[in-house]
């Protein structure tokens, strides 16, 4: 009996190590195989939307016609790049790269320099001449710079008009009789009275955030924007000061900023989660009908405005807040025409697949194309009922439970004008005004759009540093230290004159060096 | 052996384990003394000996992660090892079985939730509209968001060490108590001890050899504390008490891509616990016990 027992586990074991190899071996099998002629390609890039992309996809069935491509994009977790660089690096380690994909924290440099990315310069402007003339000649001198040579392409930048700005709900401002502030005193004046009344309606003086931010300082720049701080999502940037190229967080004007924000905190007019809002918890705020006033995407609130609006506030208005004046700052909102590098192609990749795969790129970025990518296709982009063709939101879309992405995404150049047609095209496809909320969100994102391109935005000078300027200081990258800092004054856990001591300790620890070579590079560029 | 066949069978995965993930991986050490590039692999990066330990003990935010994570560290064994011992000790006292049973699932329960949950429940917790606070406004206290005190963030992790760990750690004491020969307890029953005499002098003692192999146990990992433990309740208002070797590594090594230096972290931090536990054994060999 007894070993008949020690038999049968023995024979449960051996079973279950087999089990277990074949797993293994299933698991490096392809799920998909291109058909004959068409290239497979594997994509990757910041992946904020849902689902996965491969053969069997609508949009790679055209492509595979129309660019003799299979755009393969597998689900990568992003997690504010973290999640994704750390992926990246698994296949750089690994020797698989992927074949084209978006380079993160500042790796670029790296896989330049180890030969690991394709050199562009004769294909992009021999198969991406639409694409290649939008961009402009000095973003092409930079990206030049990034290779050994200083002139060879190896990265397509990302030029996209991203209208970042500050935002106030305007019926709540209504009911409360009063204006869109401009200047810093009457934007306190309005927080307070956001503070002490029932802005939001609710039968409740007391459940209103009049502003707030989000970890690490970040998505609050409308705050640090009237004393001219180059600041791009909460992140400090090098700028002109005093004539020279500096980081703008070791700045005189950055303790003003500072000191104010401390006020605002102390009397209850910046969120006192500001410092610990993950993203979820600041959106949750914002779409609950709780925040008055916020800095995001203008082009990205059009899903605020629906949420808020489904939920029931149906009388919500968004208004473009503009730059405030500050009497003794110039202030200005930060831009910058490069946004980040877009694409790399990997060494392994060839010729062939490169000049396919930058085909589709130049159809998904010339704005001649713009209709027919966004009338879409049937399945992913609308559905066809009694005949009707009936648009599927990225919501709808994500709810027909598919596992798949709605769009390839893929978007290296947009300007105002691009984005304004993409509006109005989708504007088109509804039934006029009475639409709630959609056809009311976009012409209220168009509007604060409008506002914003009147306002005072200003490309900053800092904004073709190379990431090498970091090398060997990777808290000076990540401004960790100005974090630290900026969250314990204005919370109240330090005094305002440890700003001193920041300043101090930002330069023993690396800024110095990098600040030399950020104004040695600025220098070689002009 | 031939005897034994199917239970060194057994053990084949275990070994299999070991050697892949902690014998192998020894050899990658060798990048604390490159300059490692990931893409030419760590045969063909350049060797530049002690360059990156010459730089840790220059870079002058080492000493504050060094002093965290020993503090952090020490706290942790100075509070989070006696609560399982007093834990199962109090547990061996209750009488009722089907009482013992529940109350044991109740405390093993957090150990099998994520850092990242635990870490969200004390947010949640103590956030503004949280029932701390709710507690402090009860008493006519203000509402305080602890969650951002600086001082408040050693004793969050310690507390929350204790609930996820306390209860799951009672089970080897558990297991040790269950072995105390119950004549033990009947003669100093006879001789009249009660019951917490019965506990100081007859089940402390057993177990007592058992706490020092886990005391050993843990002072070998002193200073790997566990990267999601604190990453989760760290935030830029903490990063000045809360940033521990894990959470520089972490964002250094992994995200920043440096491998080389945080290799030599890594070793550094395995030749501090190395020394410590040789230290410890030393002491427990001259109580008369010890490990070798």
């Amino acid at each position: 009996m007894k070993r008949q027992l020690t038999r049968m586990t023995g024979l449960a074991l051996a079973l279950l190590l087999l089990t277990a190899a074949l797993g293994f071996a299933a698991g490096t099998q392809q799920a998909t195989a291109p058909a004959d002629g068409v290239i497979a390609v594997e994509h990757w890039n910041e992946n904020n939307q849902n689902g996965i992309m491969d053969a069997n996809h609508p949009q790679s069935v055209d492509f595979a016609e129309r660019f003799g491509i299979v755009w393969e994009t597998p689900m990568v977790p992003w997690n504010g790049g973290t999640d994704y660089l750390q992926q990246l690096r698994l296949r750089i380690a690994a020797g698989d790269l992927p074949d084209v994909f978006m380079p993160w924290g500042g790796i670029e440099g790296e896989l330049i320099d180890n030969g690991a990315v394709a050199d562009l310069t004769s294909l992009v402007r021999e198969e991406m001449p639409v694409y290649y003339s939008n961009v402009p000649t000095e973003i092409w001198d930079f990206i030049k710079s990034l290779s050994p040579d200083g002139q060879s392409i190896y990265v397509l930048p990302a030029v996209q008009f991203t209208p970042l700005g500050g935002m106030i709900r305007g019926d709540w401002l209504d009911r409360l009789g009063l204006p869109v502030p401009t200047t810093v005193d009457e934007y306190v004046t309005v927080l307070r009275a956001f503070r002490d009344q029932d802005a939001n309606g609710d039968g409740e003086a007391s459940n209103e955030i009049p502003t707030s931010g989000r970890e690490g300082g970040r998505w609050m720049d409308h705050l640090f924007a009237p004393f001219g701080i180059a600041m791009v999502e909460g992140f400090p940037q090098f700028d002109i000061y005093d004539g020279e190229l500096q980081y703008s967080a070791v700045q005189p004007a950055m303790k003003s900023a500072i000191a104010w924000l401390r006020d605002l905190y102390a009397e209850g007019l910046l969120d006192p989660e500001t410092f610990i809002n993950t993203n979820q918890v600041w959106m949750g705020k914002i779409t609950g009908d709780l925040i008055g006033s916020w800095y995001h995407g203008l082009h990205w609130a059009g899903g605020r405005f629906n949420v808020l609006y489904n939920a029931g506030v149906t009388d919500v208005r968004l208004e473009y807040l503009p730059m405030l004046r500050h009497p003794d700052y110039e202030g200005f909102l930060t831009t910058t025409d490069y946004r980040r590098p877009g694409y790399v192609f990997g060494a392994h990749m060839s010729e062939e697949a490169i000049r396919r795969t930058m085909r589709a790129l130049e159809w998904i970025n010339d704005p001649a194309t713009i209709e027919e990518r966004l009338q879409g296709y049937e399945g992913v982009n609308y559905v066809i009922e009694d005949g009707q063709e009936v648009r599927l939101t990225n919501a709808d879309f994500l709810a027909l439970g598919t596992g798949y992405r709605q769009s390839v995404g893929a978007q290296l150049y947009s300007n105002a004008e691009v984005i304004a047609t993409q509006n109005q095209f989708q504007m088109s496809l509804l039934d006029g005004p009475d639409d709630a909320p959609a056809y009311p969100a976009l012409e209220n994102v168009n509007r604060m759009v409008d506002a914003y391109s009147q306002d005072t935005v200003r490309s900053i000078a800092g904004q073709f540093l190379p990431p090498s300027i970091y090398e060997g200081y990777p808290d000076i990258r990540t401004h960790r230290l100005f974090q630290e800092y900026v969250a314990r004054i204005v919370v109240g856990d330090w005094e305002l004159d440890r700003f001193d001591e920041f300043v101090d300790r930002w330069y023993r620890s690396g800024g110095t060096v990098v600040t030399e070579r950020a104004q040695a590079v600025y220098a070689a560029l002009q | 052996m031939r005897k034994h066949r199917l239970l060194y069978l057994m053990v084949i995965p275990g070994i299999v384990w070991f050697v892949m993930f902690r014998a192998i991986p020894i050899g990658g050490i060798l990048i604390a003394f490159q300059d490692f590039n990931i893409f030419r692999g760590f045969l063909a990066s350049e060797w530049v000996g002690l360059k990156h330990f010459a730089y840790l003990f220059q870079y002058q935010d080492f000493y504050r992660v060094f002093f965290n994570s020993m503090l952090i560290a020490i706290q942790d064994i100075v509070f989070g090892f006696p609560a399982p011992i007093l834990l199962a000790l109090a547990m061996n006292e209750v009488r009722l079985l089907g009482h013992k049973r529940g109350l044991q699932t109740i405390l093993y329960l957090p150990y099998f939730f994520s850092w990242v949950m635990i870490a969200a429940l004390f947010f949640q917790l103590l956030s503004l509209n949280g029932i701390v606070n709710q507690i402090i406004v009860a008493f006519g206290g203000e509402r305080t968001l602890l969650v951002q005190r600086s001082w408040f963030f050693r004793p969050m992790i310690i507390i929350s060490g204790l609930y996820r760990n306390s209860g799951y750690g009672t089970i080897v004491y558990l297991a040790a108590i269950a072995g105390i020969d119950p004549q033990l307890y009947e003669a100093a029953m006879i001789d009249g001890a009660n019951r917490f005499q019965r506990i100081v002098r007859i089940t402390f003692p057993s177990i007592l050899p058992t706490a020092m192999v886990l005391l050993l146990l843990r002072v070998g990992n002193l200073l790997n504390f566990g990267f999601d433990r604190i990453y989760n309740f760290l935030t830029p208002l903490t990063y000045g008490v809360g940033d521990v070797f894990d959470t520089y590594v972490y964002r250094v090594g992994l995200t920043e891509g440096q491998y080389s230096v945080t290799t030599a972290i890594g070793l550094f931090q395995a030749v501090v616990a190395f020394v410590l536990v040789w230290m410890v054994n030393q002491l427990m060999r001259k109580q008369g016990g010890g490990l070798w």
